[in-house]
């Protein structure tokens, strides 16, 4: 009887087991990603809350695609960027065959604080699953800086001017006929940097009889540099040193570029790197008869480019404005904090967590080094007018990060533009928008 | 009547050359100094029959001088001064006059609906008609209703990038009151095409439509006295062609011709303009 009792009881446990595996198995496959189609339109489409908005607000329609009625619920959770969740809402959903759900989310501003917060919506039906989110910012111009600027920051740098001074720049311009084009003069530049370290690039200078505006285009991290051609304004682009062009001290790549000699502020990468920079605009003025009009200069770069542009207007006051596109290596105390909450840790969080921990770094050490290279460190010192691009949904770019720098510029021309939907780039309006600032500022003709 | 056409149209031409629909930008001046050589050899009637002139032609000259501000990104200051010679020349049969002065001003504002990220923009603009003359008894030649006057026109326009070279329209739609007691009310529309065919050399198409409504009842073929019409309509081409000297400075000539039309004159003309940004 035992026995048998006992074979019952695990034939009772198969039929439980295999009914659970059964229904989990039709559970899964009844999800079906077309059953609903989905739009979220947000109340301010740059994703910025100003004191002028009195609430955050979403407007989500669903349309059920199916013949069947789709039963669920919306389940909205607002987090702040330090991953704490601040607010929750739980709307049932009940969508009859191919129906429109309309709702208006929307959460009462004063209930949050300055900053930027994820809002996540999943959306739950007996035919559909789908986990939407949007990241928007109230009143970010009102968040406080966290940069940590040393004491001796402008001896430091004083010193490294000085010591950039003193290297003979060498310049050599090679015109390079095999690229050139109709339109456009290409040729190949060369200077000599800190540590007589050969830095080249491209030029490219429209065709014309009259001094061209100079875009200066500074490298994004570990990328090499090509000819970029306008027929407005003349083009020069940079090779990082280790890439490209400007590698004969040889080359670097993706991994170690960030922490090549990190170990001391005297000789980490980025204290050359950014002499190298300003030798550029060096090579701009002194090379006016490219037909280069020295007084007409916009740095600009994108990501490591657009810190890297920052450094330059800041030391720089020959530059006319700046242009910084998705800004990275930016407040990187903040980046930390809100980038170690995140799952998968965003570039370069992980590699310098690595070096640290491989060179018995701590930290503290490392952000005593890097505030020295912060672009926060140098916002103060930006007096000319200044774009900066933002996308909200960027981990490696964030968006804190680029309005903490933002915040503390004290040009009396500054604007950021916020895209508030792009997780890989950013929109193509932005582009746009560039190029009609570009023309402001310089007093291009539209 | 055919020296009021005139003017209408010799102000239009030269807005449309400007790419009237875009935006100045923010702190930019923009003038459009011009000139305008309207003939006149017969008119429409109110059926669209043309008569021609038993004697002599009708001529205009139009001196303009237009113009804006941008005050902001999506606010542009717009004004034009114009200088007219209207010289009926003989077409009566009894000789020939011509009244020549200031005329009707225009002073407007322009606000772009638009963001500074658009390639396309819509724009609403108002304007005072301002008549800077007092016109001479008949028979001489008018240069103007002589009437204060207010313009509200929706304005579309773009560029396209990356197509064939950067293609751009520019299309107006409006209406114009003049403040008389018989107004009269004009709703007009301008759409314009251009092509740059190189860096230097551009080109542009216009079609330009006014249809005027009013309770004057004065017809083209009335022969007591000297006369002008309020009740017209006409449709106007023009091609025109634009050289670029620099970066602030273009050039344009075109040619233009009515192609239909009731209750007015019919002519054709030239017109040279420059446009000056800075």
């Amino acid at each position: 009887m035992l026995h048998t009792g006992r074979f019952h009881f695990s034939m009772f446990l198969r039929a439980v087991l295999c009914c659970v595996l059964l229904a989990a198995t039709l559970f899964t496959f009844a999800q079906d990603p077309t059953s609903i189609s989905y739009k979220v339109k947000s109340y301010r489409e740059n994703g910025i809350y100003g004191p002028r908005d009195s609430k955050v607000a979403y407007i989500i329609k669903l349309k059920n695609n199916i013949n069947d009625n789709q039963k669920g619920d919306i389940k909205v959770n607002v987090v702040n960027d330090l991953g704490i969740s601040v607010y929750n809402e739980d709307e049932p959903i009940f969508i009859k065959p191919e129906s429109i759900y309309d709702k208006e989310i929307s959460i009462d501003v004063a209930k949050l604080p300055s900053g930027f917060y994820t809002i996540y919506f999943y959306i739950t039906t007996n035919h559909y699953s789908q986990t939407i989110y949007y990241v928007f910012a109230v009143e970010p111009d009102k968040i406080k800086p966290t940069g940590v600027r040393p004491l001796d920051f402008t001896t430091f740098w004083d010193n490294a001017r000085n010591e950039l001074t003193n290297i003979n720049p060498s310049y050599k311009v090679t015109r390079r006929g095999d690229i050139s084009t109709i339109t456009n003069d290409i040729y190949s530049i060369e200077f000599q940097s800190i540590g007589n370290v050969a830095i080249r690039g491209w030029l490219s200078v429209p065709k014309r009889h009259k001094k061209n505006p100079v875009l200066y285009t500074l490298p994004d991290y570990a990328t090499t540099a090509s000819p970029e051609s306008r027929t407005d304004m003349a083009v020069f682009t940079l090779d990082a040193r280790g890439f490209g062009n400007s590698a004969d001290m040889g080359k670097l790549d993706y991994g170690s570029y960030l922490t090549k000699d990190l170990y001391s502020r005297d000789k980490y990468i980025y204290r050359e790197e950014y002499m190298d920079c300003i030798r550029g605009i060096d090579f701009i003025c002194k090379n006016t008869d490219l037909n280069l009009d020295a007084t007409r200069i916009i740095v600009t770069g994108i990501g490591q480019g657009a810190s890297l542009a920052a450094i330059v207007a800041a030391f720089d006051n020959r530059v006319k404005g700046v242009i910084l596109d998705r800004p990275t290596l930016m407040d990187m105390r903040t980046m930390f904090a809100i980038g170690e909450v995140k799952n998968p840790v965003p570039w370069p969080i992980g590699e310098l967590k690595s070096y640290c921990n491989a060179n018995r770094m701590g930290l503290d050490n490392f952000f005593k080094t890097w505030d020295y290279f912060d672009p926060l460190s140098f916002a103060p010192m930006i007096k000319c007018p200044i774009l900066v691009g933002i996308s909200l949904k960027s981990s490696t770019s964030p968006p804190q990060c680029a309005y903490n720098f933002y915040n503390q510029v004290l040009s009396s021309k500054r604007e950021i533009y916020s895209c508030a939907d792009n997780e890989t780039g950013i929109d193509a309006s932005f582009y746009i928008f560039e190029n009609n600032w570009i023309k402001e500022t310089l007093r291009l003709p539209f | 009547m055919k020296k009021i056409t005139l003017l209408l149209v010799a102000t239009v031409a030269f807005v449309q050359i400007t790419r009237a629909g875009f935006p100045i930008g923010y702190g930019r001046w923009q003038l459009t100094p011009g000139y305008n050589f309207y003939l006149a050899r017969g008119t429409w009637d109110k059926s669209g029959n043309y008569n021609s002139y038993s004697n002599g032609t009708f001529n205009s000259h139009y001196i303009g001088f237009s113009g804006g501000y941008g005050l902001s990104r999506r606010l542009d200051f717009l004004f034009t001064l114009p200088i007219e010679v209207q010289l009926d020349n003989n077409t009566s049969g009894k000789g020939s006059y011509l009244a020549a002065g200031l005329g009707d001003a225009k002073l407007g504002l322009s606000y772009f609906f638009t963001d500074f990220d658009a390639l396309n923009h819509v724009s609403l603009t108002g304007s005072l008609i301002i008549p800077l003359y007092k016109n001479q008894p008949k028979p001489y030649p008018v240069l103007g209703y002589q009437s204060f006057g207010g313009e509200l026109k929706l304005g579309f326009s773009g560029s396209a990038t990356g197509g064939f070279r950067n293609p751009y329209y520019d299309m107006e739609f409006g209406v114009r009151q003049y403040f008389d007691s018989d107004g009269p009310t004009q709703l007009f529309a301008n759409i314009t095409g251009g092509v740059p065919l190189d860096d230097y050399w551009k080109i542009s198409g216009t079609l330009s439509g006014v249809n005027s409504l009013s309770t004057s009842t004065i017809t083209t073929t009335q022969t007591s006295g000297y006369n002008f019409t309020k009740n017209f309509d006409y449709v106007r081409s023009a091609f025109n062609i634009g050289r670029v000297i620099n970066d602030n400075v273009s050039i344009w000539g075109g040619l233009y011709a009515d192609i239909w039309g009731s209750n007015c004159a019919r002519g054709s003309g030239v017109s040279l303009s420059a446009v000056i940004k800075f």
